[in-house]
C-alpha cells in the first residue's frame, strides 16, 4: 500500500497542470452545457443554428467541450501511464522493487480520483441543474461510468500503454485515420453489391466484449509481462474484429431469428399493402452511389392492435424477373416511421443495384418486400394541461413551454430533459391554436393536432454520453399555416398536451406482395424538384 | 565459492542478430567483477538479460540463486542497477527522488543516505534535468547503494566522465566492496584495472575468457629475446606466446602462461643463441590488446565456466 500511495502522489504532483485542466474543462462543461437544454427552435434542423448561433457563442462554446473534456481525458491518461512508461528499456522503474499490481493499482486509483470523480460529480450536477435527483440514478450512473470506462478510457489506457510516449500515441492515432481513409478508398472503387444496414441485434454486445477483451488483455500483457507484441495482437486484434464485423455483419446472420413472420388470425399485428394511387406513385432516382437507384414504393399500413405502435427497422427486397431471374437486396435500412393504429399512408424506399434495374426496367416484375418491425404496447399515458412553466411527465422527464415573438409573429415549443438517456419512445400529441394565445379570439384549431414521436425503444437505463441529461425536443407536425402569408401555430398554455409512452413487445416480419410491379422511370434531379 | 550471478549457455537474439551468444559467466559473491570488451561486444545486451529488462533467447541466467525471467519487484530490494543510459525522472529534484525511493526499499538508510549526499556532494534541491551527466551518475549511485544492495550492477558507470567524477564513484563503490558484489561493464580497461577482482572479456557477443584480476595479470608477461645474431621466428614456437615479432637479433613476444622456471626453459629451447631474456608485466590494456591482435574471435574460452589457462594462438 506504501508503495501505491508514493506513485499516486508522485503522479498527482507531477501532473497536476493536467488535472487542473481536465477538471476545469469539466467544470466548464457543466457551467455551459444547460445552455443547450433551453434551445428554443421548433424543428431539429435548426437546432444546431441557434445552438451554434444563437446563444452568443456558449453553445458553441459547450459543443467544443463535449470534444474537449474526452481529449484532456486522453491527455491525462497517456502523461500518467507513460510517467511510468511501458515500451522500451531504458526506464528507471524497471529495476527498481515496482510491482505490477501495485502500479497499475496506483494508476487505477489516479484515474478514479482525478477522472472518475470528477466525471461522476460533474454528472451529478448537470442532474441537480436540469431538475433530477442523483440518487434516484445511481444505478444508470454506474452504468453510464461502465460505457465510458470501455468506450473511451480503455482504449485511451491500451494505447497509453502501447507506446513510448504522447507524441508516439498521437502518431498511432492519425495512423488509423490513414488507414480508416485509404480502406474507404479502397472499398469505393469495388463494385457494390447494394447498400445492407441491419438494426443493432447482437453486434452491439459482441462489440462491447471485443473492445473489453481486447483492451484488457493488452493492458494486462503490458504490465504483467510487458509484451509488446502480444499486446499490440490483443489490441490490434479487437480493432479488426470490430473491423470485421462491420464488414461480416452479424446482425445478418441472426434477422431470421430475431424477426419470426407474424402469426396470422388475431394475433397479427400488422397490415402492409402496395397503395399506388393518384399522385402517389413509385419514383425511382439517382443515388449517391452512381451504381445504385432509389426506389420509392407507396405504402398503407394497418396496425391491427389497439394501444399499440408498429416501429419499422429494416426491410428487404426480392424481385422476379419474367425471364424468371431473381434478384434480392440486403436488408435495408426503413428511415424513421411509426405506425399506430389506424390506415397509415406512408412510402419506403430501398436501393438497388442500377444493372438491375436497367434490365427489368420496362417489364412486369414480382415484388416481395419483407419488414423487419418492433411492436410496441403503449404503456403509460399522461395528459398534461399546459402549464407556463417547467413540468414533470413521469417515465418521460422534465420538460419546458417556450413561447417568445419573432417578427411580430408569435411561436411556442416544448423542450423536455431525461436523465441518462434519451426517453423510452413517447408519442406526444397537442392541439394547435391558429393565431395568438394573446388573441382571445383564438381557438383550439378545429382538432388540428400537432404530434411527435420522441425517443426510442432501448430499454438500457442508461446510453453512453459525457452528460448525464439528454435533451429533446418536441418536433410537432403541422407548425405552419400554409397561406399565402404563413406564419406558424402555436400550442397555448392551458392545452392539454398528452403523451403516450410506448415499450418494445415483440420483433415481427411482414411482408408485402406485388405481383404486377413496374419500376418507374429515373427521375432527374430536375424532374424531381419540379414535382415537389 | 557462491555466486551472486551465474548464466548458462546464455543466448540473445535480436531477429537474425546474435548479441549473446552462449555466454557462461560466473560471478563470485563479494568480487568486483569487469565485464569489459569493445562497443558492440554484448555488455549491455548481458546486463539487460540479467536485470530481466530483456528475456533470454536461449539458456539461462540466475540472480542471487533467482532466475532472471522471475527478477522483478521484491527482488530489486536487494539489487541495485545504474546505466550510463538510463532514463530518470527528470522532473524530480535529487532529493525529491531519494525520498520517492525510500518507499520501496524496507532497507533504506537514511543515515547511509545523507553521507552519499555529502560525499558525492549533490545538489538535492536542483531537479535531475538541470545536472551535468556526472551528478546524475552520482545520484543514481547513491539511490542505488542508500539500500544497501547484495548486487550492484552498473553498466559503463564511468563513460564520459571527467577524472575526478570517477574517482569519487570509484571511491563511492570501493567505502561499500565489502558488503556488495559489484557487476560492471566497461570498455575502459585503465579505469577498471585498480579495483576489479574478476574480469570476463566479451566479444561480438561470446565471452573469451574470465579470470581474477591477479592470476591474468601475473600469467601475462611482455618478453623480449635478444639474440647473438639477426634471426627470424622460429616454425615452432609454443601455443602460449602471442604476437611473436622478430626485428634483426630482438625477438618480442606475449606470455599468456608465465611460470618463471617453464617459460625460461622454453625460451631457451626454442631460442638457443639468446643472451639476454627480459621480462616485463604487463597492464591490462595491453593483455586485452595483445589477446584482441592474436586474432579476435579465434581465441575462445577453454570452457564453460572454468579460469581460462591459456589462449590459443
Amino acid at each position: 500500500m506504501k508503495q501505491v500511495a508514493a506513485i499516486f502522489v508522485k503522479d498527482a504532483r507531477r501532473f497536476w497542470p493536467e488535472i487542473a485542466i481536465s477538471v476545469l474543462l469539466l467544470a466548464m462543461f457543466v457551467l455551459l452545457y444547460p445552455v443547450t437544454w433551453q434551445h428554443n427552435s421548433m424543428v431539429a434542423e435548426t437546432f444546431s443554428v441557434s445552438f451554434t448561433m444563437g446563444e452568443g457563442g456558449r453553445g458553441f462554446l459547450a459543443a467544443c467541450l463535449v470534444v474537449l473534456v474526452p481529449v484532456s481525458w486522453l491527455v491525462l491518461i497517456a502523461r500518467v501511464v507513460h510517467c511510468e512508461r511501458l515500451v522500451g528499456d531504458t526506464q528507471f522503474w524497471l529495476t527498481r522493487p515496482y510491482e505490477w499490481p501495485k502500479l497499475l493499482a496506483a494508476k487505477t486509483i489516479f484515474l478514479a480520483a482525478f477522472l472518475y470523480l470528477p466525471f461522476a460529480v460533474a454528472q451529478c450536477a448537470l442532474l441537480i441543474e436540469a431538475g433530477f435527483h442523483p440518487i434516484a440514478y445511481a444505478g444508470p450512473l454506474c452504468l453510464n461510468l461502465l460505457l465510458v470506462t470501455v468506450f473511451l478510457i480503455l482504449p485511451a489506457v491500451s494505447l497509453s500503454v502501447l507506446t513510448r510516449g504522447f507524441a508516439r500515441l498521437m502518431l498511432v492515432l492519425l495512423g488509423f485515420v490513414v488507414i480508416f481513409i485509404v480502406v474507404s478508398v479502397i472499398a469505393a472503387y469495388f463494385p457494390s453489391e447494394g447498400s445492407g444496414w441491419t438494426p443493432d441485434l447482437i453486434s452491439g454486445e459482441i462489440g462491447f466484449v471485443i473492445l473489453l477483451g481486447g483492451c484488457a488483455a493488452a493492458v494486462w500483457m503490458m504490465y504483467a509481462r510487458r509484451r509488446l507484441r502480444a499486446g499490440w495482437i490483443a489490441f490490434g486484434g479487437a480493432l479488426l474484429l470490430l473491423w470485421g464485423m462491420s464488414w461480416a455483419d452479424p446482425d445478418r446472420a441472426v434477422m431470421d431469428r430475431f424477426f419470426p413472420s407474424q402469426r396470422g388470425g388475431s394475433a397479427e399485428v400488422i397490415e402492409i399493402s402496395y397503395a399506388a394511387e393518384g399522385l402517389r406513385q413509385p419514383l425511382s432516382r439517382d443515388a449517391r452511389d452512381k451504381d445504385e437507384l432509389e426506389v420509392s414504393v407507396p405504402i398503407t399500413s394497418s396496425v391491427l392492435q389497439s394501444d399499440h405502435a408498429v416501429v419499422p427497422e429494416a426491410l428487404r427486397v426480392t424481385m422476379e424477373g419474367p425471364d424468371g431471374k431473381r434478384w434480392q437486396s440486403h436488408w435495408q435500412k426503413f428511415e424513421s416511421a411509426y405506425f399506430l393504429p389506424g390506415s397509415n399512408a406512408s412510402s419506403f424506399h430501398f436501393f438497388m443495384p442500377r444493372r438491375v434495374y436497367e434490365q427489368w426496367k420496362s417489364a412486369s416484375i414480382g415484388l416481395n418486400v419483407e419488414f423487419a418491425l418492433v411492436s410496441a404496447k403503449q404503456t403509460l399515458q399522461r395528459t398534461v394541461a399546459l402549464p407556463d412553466r417547467d413540468f414533470a411527465v413521469d417515465g418521460f422527464g422534465l420538460c419546458t413551454p417556450w413561447s417568445w415573438y419573432a417578427k411580430r409573429r408569435e411561436y411556442s415549443a416544448i423542450t423536455c430533459r431525461s436523465a441518462m438517456r434519451q426517453p423510452l419512445l413517447t408519442y406526444v400529441t397537442a392541439p394547435w391554436v391558429v393565431d395568438s394565445c394573446a388573441n382571445p379570439g383564438s381557438k383550439t384549431g378545429d382538432a388540428m393536432i400537432g404530434s411527435a414521436w420522441a425517443g426510442d425503444l432501448d430499454t438500457a437505463s442508461a446510453q453512453l454520453g459525457i452528460t448525464s441529461v439528454w435533451s429533446t425536443p418536441l418536433n410537432f407536425s403541422n407548425v405552419w399555416v400554409m397561406q399565402a402569408n404563413s406564419h406558424p401555430r402555436v400550442i397555448c398554455p392551458g392545452s392539454p398536451v398528452v403523451f403516450r409512452q410506448f415499450r418494445r413487445q415483440e420483433r415481427i416480419r411482414a411482408q408485402m406482395r406485388v405481383a404486377d410491379f413496374r419500376l418507374p422511370e429515373v427521375m432527374s434531379a430536375e424532374q424531381m424538384s419540379a414535382t415537389y | 565459492m557462491s555466486f551472486a550471478i551465474v548464466t548458462r549457455t546464455l543466448t540473445k537474439r535480436f531477429g537474425r542478430s546474435v548479441a549473446l551468444d552462449s555466454v557462461n559467466i560466473e560471478v563470485p559473491a563479494g568480487s568486483i567483477y569487469a565485464l569489459v570488451g569493445p562497443n558492440g561486444a554484448g555488455k549491455t545486451s548481458l546486463i539487460k538479460v540479467l536485470m530481466n529488462i530483456f528475456g533470454p533467447t536461449a539458456g539461462t541466467a540466475e540472480i542471487q540463486g533467482l532466475d532472471s525471467t522471475r527478477l522483478r519487484g521484491e527482488a530489486f530490494q536487494r539489487i541495485g542497477y545504474v546505466s550510463e543510459n538510463q532514463e530518470m525522472p527528470d522532473w524530480m529534484t535529487v532529493g525529491e527522488l531519494l525520498r520517492y525511493y525510500r518507499s520501496f526499499y524496507p532497507g533504506w538508510d537514511v543515515e547511509l543516505e545523507a553521507q552519499l549526499v555529502s560525499q558525492f556532494d549533490l545538489p538535492l534541491d536542483r531537479k535531475l534535468k538541470h545536472l551535468s551527466r556526472g551528478v546524475r551518475v552520482k545520484a543514481a549511485l547513491a539511490s542505488s547503494l542508500a539500500y544497501r544492495p547484495t548486487l550492484l550492477v552498473l553498466d559503463e558507470p564511468f563513460s564520459g566522465l571527467d577524472p575526478l567524477v570517477r574517482d569519487e564513484l570509484i571511491e563511492g563503490l570501493l567505502d561499500r566492496a565489502e558488503e556488495t558484489t559489484i557487476f560492471l561493464s566497461s570498455h575502459d580497461l585503465a579505469e577498471i584495472e585498480s579495483f576489479s577482482s574478476h574480469v570476463g572479456f566479451l566479444e561480438n557477443g561470446r565471452l573469451l575468457f574470465q579470470e581474477e584480476m591477479a592470476s591474468l595479470a601475473g600469467r601475462f608477461r611482455e618478453i623480449t629475446v635478444t639474440l647473438n645474431k639477426p634471426g627470424s621466428v622460429p616454425a615452432v614456437i609454443p601455443a602460449s606466446w602471442l604476437q611473436v615479432e622478430a626485428s634483426d637479433s630482438v625477438v618480442r613476444f606475449v606470455e599468456s602462461r608465465f611460470v618463471p622456471v617453464q617459460s625460461q626453459k622454453d625460451i631457451a629451447s626454442v631460442f638457443s643463441g639468446a643472451h639476454e631474456v627480459n621480462v616485463d608485466p604487463m597492464t591490462l590494456r595491453s593483455i586485452f590488446l595483445a589477446i584482441a591482435k592474436n586474432g579476435r574471435g579465434r581465441a575462445t574460452a577453454s570452457s564453460a565456466g572454468k579460469k581460462l589457462e591459456g589462449v590459443d594462438a
